[in-house]
């Protein structure tokens, strides 16, 4: 396998590893509202590499799915869709860290078995 | 907004947007609009020209169809991995069955009708074709239907589904051996029917299509080599296996076979010249395909010939290949064991 091949595998397996996490993090930064292009920002600082054409639709579904919930700001000269953490995606964001926190446990506990 | 001369933003959210529901477009075009603003701003406000910022922006978002899908939430493939193993399943099946059958279809009408080679061999790769797209359109049409509809039942395999064990290790070698065995008798019954019974009959005797006074030399020595080559296969299937003595055996038997032919068919002493002056073939089309170069040779002696040299070669070449691909495995398997 050449280097170029092995940094393609490992980002393969990095990317799988990470697309999961995206939904939380969006769950937990909307506590505070926001809307689309300043959550991609603060995403993007915190070091969570997500894409605006996957971000945007993402948004939209955790919306149809009742984790959030938006209102137009037509207070600005452009008006923006601000999106907000409902109650219920409080609960699955906690769930979805708490699953988070213990399989990093598990797998600290797997690493010194072996 | 858009102006009297449509921007790069406008036609992408026109092209975005014309998939979706007609209920949802209205929110999704405002808030595409204002996160594609809010993006060029930026671009712009860290020292970007309008034009490439709003370029860049639209190029980052990608496709507008595959966005119109995410949002959408639509599937992006044809037949979906649930419905894929049965597609693939479906569709080995009815080529392995349809294909054969039509092609014996085909080449009984032809022969009840008196076609000529030409035209039989036309018939057959056009039958072959032309049933082999429509099944693999059809197929996959009903398919995407049942993918999008989610009309299959959800796959349970069983292990009850496995092939057996013997199946799986000696299949290949069984079947070939069979095949091999079958392939041959029919070639000797052909190469020893064509002396005795033929198309034409002259003086009350049949005319072979082979040139007869071989007989003392080169068509049992094909004959001989043909039955070697079909024992050959016939050891490696009772052994179950193909070993490198077996596969030196097979090809040597090959290279014989073939150089035989060849020699024969260059030398155009292969074909019976009583034989091909009974064929009366329209044959204004061979001078396109005339390889041979023979200035003398007639029309049906040039398609008979270089038919049957492009034949061999390419049997050859497949036997050769496969050959050697035993070979490969088996030195694999050896390493491995």
């Amino acid at each position: 396998m050449t280097d170029m091949d092995k940094a393609s595998v490992i980002a393969s397996h990095r990317q799988e590893l990470r697309r999961g996490t995206v939904v939380v993090a969006c769950l937990v930064v909307l506590q505070q509202p926001g809307y689309g292009y300043a959550l991609l920002e603060t995403l993007a600082r915190a070091g969570f590499d997500v894409e605006a054409n996957t971000l945007y639709p993402l948004l939209r579904r955790l919306e149809s799915q009742g984790l959030l919930e938006s209102d137009w700001n037509t207070d600005d000269a452009r008006p923006r869709k601000f999106y907000r953490t409902t109650p219920e995606g409080m609960q699955v964001a906690d769930t979805l860290r708490r699953e988070w926190v213990d399989l990093s446990a598990r797998l600290d506990d797997l690493r010194k078995e072996s | 907004m858009p102006t009297t001369t449509p921007t790069l933003t406008d036609r992408y959210v026109a092209t975005a947007l014309r998939t979706l529901p007609e209920r949802q477009r209205p929110d999704i075009e405002r808030e595409l609009r204002a996160s594609i603003g809010d993006a060029v701003d930026a671009r712009v406000d860290a020292g970007e020209a309008q034009a490439d910022a709003e370029h860049a922006v639209l190029v980052e978002l990608g496709d507008p169809d595959a966005l119109a899908a995410r949002y959408a939430d639509r599937p992006q493939t044809l037949i979906g991995p649930a419905t894929y193993p049965h597609w693939k399943r479906m569709l080995r099946l009815l080529l392995a069955i349809v294909l054969p059958v039509s092609v014996a279809i085909d080449t009984a009408v032809s022969l009840l009708t008196r076609e000529g080679v030409g035209e039989l061999m036309a018939g057959v790769v056009t039958t072959i074709l032309f049933v082999g797209i429509q099944l693999c359109f059809w197929v996959t049409a009903v398919f995407w239907l049942l993918d999008r509809t989610q009309a299959l039942p959800s796959y349970r395999w069983d292990p009850s589904q496995l092939p057996t064990f013997a199946d799986t290790q000696n299949s290949s070698v069984r079947s070939e051996g069979i095949a091999a065995a079958v392939w041959s008798a029919l070639l000797i019954g052909l190469i020893v029917w064509q002396q005795f019974a033929s198309f034409f009959v002259e003086d009350g005797r049949p005319v072979p299509l082979l040139e007869p006074s071989h007989w003392t030399l080169w068509w049992p020595a094909v004959v001989a080599l043909v039955a070697v080559e079909a024992a050959i296969a016939v050891l490696a299937m009772r052994a179950r296996r193909w070993t490198l003595r077996l596969l030196g055996a097979h090809l040597a038997v090959q290279v014989a076979l073939t150089a035989i032919g060849l020699y024969l068919l260059l030398t155009r002493q292969f074909f019976n010249p009583a034989f091909l002056e009974r064929l009366d073939w329209d044959t204004d089309a061979v001078e396109a395909f005339d390889l041979l170069g023979w200035a003398d040779a007639s029309g049906p002696e040039t398609i008979l010939a270089s038919g049957a040299i492009l034949a061999l070669l390419i049997s050859f070449a497949v036997d050769l290949a496969q050959t050697i691909q035993r070979a490969i495995r088996l030195r694999r398997d050896r390493t491995h064991a």
